[in-house]
């Protein structure tokens, strides 16, 4: 009997424009990101230069650079990763692989969830109200990267708990029946084989952090401020409120939109280097660790 | 005394009841085999005797399970330690993505600090126990999943012999590999006997006929019957266990 190989099916038409649609989707993304970018470039390339990244901003923000906000965001957005880092994947890992999945454990993944959800404004004022007025550290590098820390851990508990719940469960099992206690299953099997899903969270919401501008507005961001700080108790400047700055209040706005747009690649820059940072870390780690 | 024992054991998950009045007892230094149909409790049977079934929800237990006379499920006992004195071999190979000399080593590292000296030493004679020590004694530092499935599921049973269990329970072992690693393990089996007391579940009746001593037949959480294997095979005295061996269901 032939097989009837050559025989042509008849062509699925819905099938086809679904693949095209959702095709023509992805790169109209791609497109629109290189958009953004392109249209970044257009407008505040031509001010990039090492002096802009390394200088103060001179003649009430008008010329110079913005080495300032540059290494005020850095500082605070670093700060409130580690502490947010810490306290997310703890709260992650006791989630995933700690918690009786009772009522309790049902109450805390509402509240994450809750968490996530709130405005960022709303963080911001709730730093204003404990840390810079209650704690009285007032606005200051401190306050604003605890605020920032709680804006980030709804986002770091979720990325810890899929990072730990993604280790193959077989092999949790095999370390308990070898006789390894569950925390101890914790810190040589799931925690070592969570690590690049780990990082690749945590450099991702510093880059989401690095954008954040409300939470910073009331408890850390000084308008205009030209120095470094010196402790984590000072004020600082910090490049989303530096743009904003830069768009509204300047009187001379020939020189100060390119500038404007020169903050803002640099933000995206810093954001789209971090991606490409997480995607690399995340590739080795995994090739290190086979998984 | 006998080396493993089941005093009427019955096991719930929630409401669903998987072991019925189980009663069963093992000599030192015997392979029994734990056959029947899918589902029929003798994995949830296996388990109890290093305690797996205790991260089940629901899971609850009557009667007495003894190792080495001792009841196991007694509130002074620490699970824990108990674990480490029985090795558990899975039906998929679950070597830890670290190198073939750690794996062997991951049940030494657990326990207090041993000299490295001594876990070189215990390292080595797992391999060479586990009949894997030619094969892998130039790469002890290679990544153990570059080992094939075979080689893995051994290094799996060395893993378990590093920390000399008294007991070592087998999940249908062989069940995901090839016909000559499957050999390799059944004479590595015969081998291990002379030193330790095993447990192993298995679908395939013909291995429970090649390995075991005893075999016990479950079915639906009934231990249908349990006896010598010769005899088992030869002459089996219930007409259910006649008509699973013969491969009338199951």
């Amino acid at each position: 009997m032939p097989l009837h190989l050559q025989k042509r099916l008849p062509k699925r038409w819905g099938e086809a424009i679904l693949t095209f649609l959702v095709g023509a989707i992805s790169w109209s993304m791609l497109v629109a990101l290189a958009g953004v970018v392109g249209f970044l470039v257009y407008r505040g390339g031509k001010v990039l230069s090492w002096e802009f990244l390394t200088t103060p901003m001179r003649e009430g923000m008008q010329a110079g650079g913005i080495a300032p906000p540059l290494v005020g965001s850095l500082w605070v957005v670093t700060l409130a990763l580690l502490v947010g880092a810490l306290l997310g994947t703890a709260t992650g890992a006791y989630l995933s692989e700690f918690s009786p999945k009772g009522r309790l454990h049902r109450l805390i993944e509402l509240l994450v969830n809750t968490l996530a959800g709130i405005p960022s404004v709303v963080y911001g004022l709730f730093g204003l109200a404990l840390f810079v007025v209650a704690l009285g550290w007032g606005a200051s590098i401190l306050s604003g990267a605890l605020t920032l820390s709680l804006l980030s851990l709804p986002i770091l508990i979720r990325n810890a708990q899929e990072a730990f719940s993604g280790v193959s469960p077989d092999l949790k099992l095999a370390s308990i029946g070898m006789g390894a206690s569950p925390a101890q299953t914790f810190w040589r099997i799931t925690l070592r084989l969570a690590i690049p899903r780990l990082i690749t969270g945590y450099v991702l919401a510093m880059g989401r952090l690095l954008g954040e501008t409300a939470p910073i507005l009331f408890t850390v961001a000084a308008y205009y401020l030209p120095t470094y700080p010196q402790s984590p108790l000072e004020p600082t400047m910090m490049l989303p409120y530096h743009l904003y700055a830069l768009i509204t209040s300047g009187t001379n706005v020939a020189r100060t939109y390119p500038m404007a747009f020169g903050t803002a690649l640099v933000l995206v820059g810093i954001t789209l280097l971090l991606t490409t940072i997480a995607a690399i870390l995340r590739f080795r780690l995994k090739k290190q660790l086979h998984v | 005394m006998y080396k493993l024992q089941a005093q009427s054991v019955s096991v719930w998950y929630g409401t669903h009841q998987a072991l019925y009045d189980v009663s069963l007892a093992l000599e030192r230094n015997h392979i029994l085999a734990l056959i029947g149909p899918s589902g029929c409790g003798k994995s949830t049977f296996l388990r109890l005797f290093n305690r797996m079934n205790d991260f089940i929800p629901g899971f609850r237990l009557t009667g007495k399970v003894l190792i080495d006379g001792e009841d196991i499920y007694a509130p002074s006992v620490d699970a824990v330690l108990l674990r480490r004195r029985v090795g558990m071999v899975f039906q998929k190979p679950t070597p830890f993505p670290f190198s073939i000399y750690e794996n062997v080593a991951y049940g030494l590292r657990l326990q207090n600090r041993l000299p490295e000296k001594l876990i070189r030493e215990r390292v080595g004679q797992a391999l060479q126990q586990a009949a894997l020590w030619d094969e892998v004694k130039d790469k002890l530092k290679k990544p153990a999943l570059s080992l094939s499935g075979g080689q893995q599921q051994r290094l799996c049973i060395a893993r378990a012999l590093a920390v000399r269990p008294s007991l070592i329970l087998m999940d249908e072992p062989t069940s995901a590999l090839d016909p000559i690693s499957t050999a390799k393990i059944e004479e590595l089996l015969a081998d291990l006997k002379r030193a330790y007391t095993i447990v192993i579940v298995t679908h395939n009746m013909q291995q429970a006929a090649r390995i075991s001593d005893y075999t016990a037949f479950f079915k639906d959480g009934h231990l249908i019957e349990y006896g010598r294997t010769k005899d088992f095979f030869t002459n089996p005295q219930h007409p259910e266990t006649l008509r699973y061996i013969t491969g009338r269901f199951g």
